[in-house]
């Protein structure tokens, strides 16, 4: 776990403003699954909620964009995402994110027998007294797949997610459900400080 | 019946109208024009480019059959088959994925491994002339891209071609001989020789291109994606298929003549025998 730092601290209460409506508390019953499928937001939106996550990612966005860029882009910004969710640890709200863009994650492959899920950098914001602290992984599962618009088709966003849970020991749980079963591979259980 | 029976016949009329446009949205490439997109590409890294006809072979012989609409009932979308996830990592939905035409898809195809290509597992790989028996080509990149990169980092580490097995039991190695075969530069493991066919390189080189040498049979499959006896086999079986259809529908027209009396029997006869020999020649193109 590391101190804030620079621009990060700045934008961390802000950052938190996102959890007003959807914070989760830690779960209380212990053996009860009280994990929640994290929410998608598309950083390239112009929303409150988009621009303090840009500003959280804005170190690796602004490196990602001067890759995007090397290639004809056609006027479109860098495609870049993330999943997020707030717990309420107690008094302390804590953030989780995980970016997604083509130069921060490791893609998954093509073709028959590919696995959906990503490998993403994830930033779990811990608010409260005090400034904040920011603990970094640099490769978190990441599984988001979109409505399908052809509803006879497409990966059914009901079987492939990405959820996360804080218990009340102050770790948090991601598990990623791909085609309706878990994948063990990426069970990820962080202690928080 | 009268009444009936053309309403029914305008129903199947009107139900068959309704399949054109899904019929005319299913386009369907040649290996050459995947070539020549990813060249045209700006998208595409110098390795791509230089390897551009085994990106072709890939689309036609390993992913689509060159289908720039085909889904696989999983995962993944074109005529690369590119996953959802990286649909989305290119910037698109995937409903405007799919329906993107060819020299689109292989743009974002080709942004998105051309980003993998530098991935320092891929740049390990390149400096090695084999890897656990296989040569280590451009098919064998591509593979390693095309499943990904991080399962690729898997078999590399593992130190062998089962380090890493798809949800289907693929290995890299495996998809890589696919292509190479493909191409008719070499063979699948386990299969004898292995020594290349025309215009390929089975081992080392990376050469990777039907080029000078390549017969026209290798040619015609290549654009295609259909062996020149394939396409040959075909042509002959919806011949004596149509020659049979033909024939029974005569048939039907002369047996309903004949039982009017309208039709006498000695020109029955030779009718028959007449149908006997088409109905032959129908029989040995099918066989």
């Amino acid at each position: 776990m590391v101190r804030a730092g620079h621009a990060l601290t700045a934008s961390v209460s802000a950052i938190l403003a996102l959890s007003h409506g959807s914070v989760h508390a830690a779960s209380t019953a212990p053996g009860t699954d009280t994990s929640v499928t994290m929410r998608w937001v598309d950083l390239r939106e112009d929303n409150p909620s988009a621009e303090t996550l840009r500003t959280l990612w804005s170190d690796r966005l602004e490196i990602a964009t001067r890759r995007w860029l090397k290639t004809p882009s056609h006027g479109k910004p860098l495609p870049a995402y993330t999943l997020v969710h707030v717990f309420a640890f107690g008094e302390r709200p804590v953030l989780v994110s995980i970016l997604f863009n083509m130069y921060d994650c490791e893609l998954p492959g093509n073709g028959a027998g590919a696995d959906l899920f990503a490998r993403c950098p994830m930033r779990i914001v811990a608010g409260g007294a005090g400034p904040a602290r920011i603990t970094q992984v640099a490769r978190a599962c990441h599984l988001y797949v979109p409505e399908p618009a052809n509803t006879t088709e497409g990966p059914d966003p009901r079987q492939n997610k990405t959820r996360v849970s804080l218990d009340p020991g102050g770790t948090l749980h991601l598990r990623v459900v791909q085609h309706g079963r878990a994948v063990p591979s990426c069970d990820l259980d962080l202690r928080l400080e | 019946m009268k009444p009936f029976a053309i309403p029914r016949l305008r129903s199947r009329w009107c139900q068959a109208w309704l399949l054109w446009p899904a019929m005319a949205m299913a386009a369907i490439v040649t290996a050459q024009q995947v070539a020549d997109a990813v060249r045209n590409s700006p998208a595409a890294s110098t390795f791509l480019r230089t390897h551009a006809e085994a990106i072709g072979v890939l689309a036609i012989k390993v992913e689509s059959g060159g289908d720039t609409t085909a889904y696989n009932g999983t995962c993944c979308y074109g005529v690369l088959q590119l996953n959802t996830t990286n649909i989305i990592a290119a910037g698109y939905t995937v409903a405007q994925y799919r329906n993107a035409g060819l020299q689109e898809q292989v743009d974002a195809w080709s942004r998105i491994q051309s980003r993998a290509l530098d991935d320092p597992v891929i740049r390990r790989l390149q400096a090695m002339t084999s890897f656990d028996g296989q040569p280590v080509d451009a098919p064998f990149l591509l593979a390693c891209v095309q499943l990904g990169q991080g399962n690729c980092r898997t078999m590399v580490e593992s130190g062998t071609c089962a380090g890493f097995r798809d949800r289907n039991g693929k290995t890299i190695c495996e998809m890589a001989a696919t292509m190479r075969a493909a191409v008719g530069g070499g063979t699948p493991p386990g299969s004898p020789g292995g020594s290349g066919g025309p215009g390929g390189t089975a081992r080392g080189g990376g050469a990777f291109s039907p080029g000078t040498g390549t017969t026209p049979g290798t040619a015609f499959e290549y654009a295609s994606g259909l062996g020149m006896g394939d396409a040959a086999n075909a042509i002959k079986l919806m011949a004596g298929a149509l020659l049979l259809l033909w024939l029974a529908w005569t048939s039907k027209a002369t047996w309903g003549r004949f039982v009017c009396g309208r039709v006498l029997p000695q020109d029955m006869t030779t009718t028959v025998l007449r149908a006997a020999g088409v109905a032959l020649v129908a029989l040995l193109l099918i066989s």
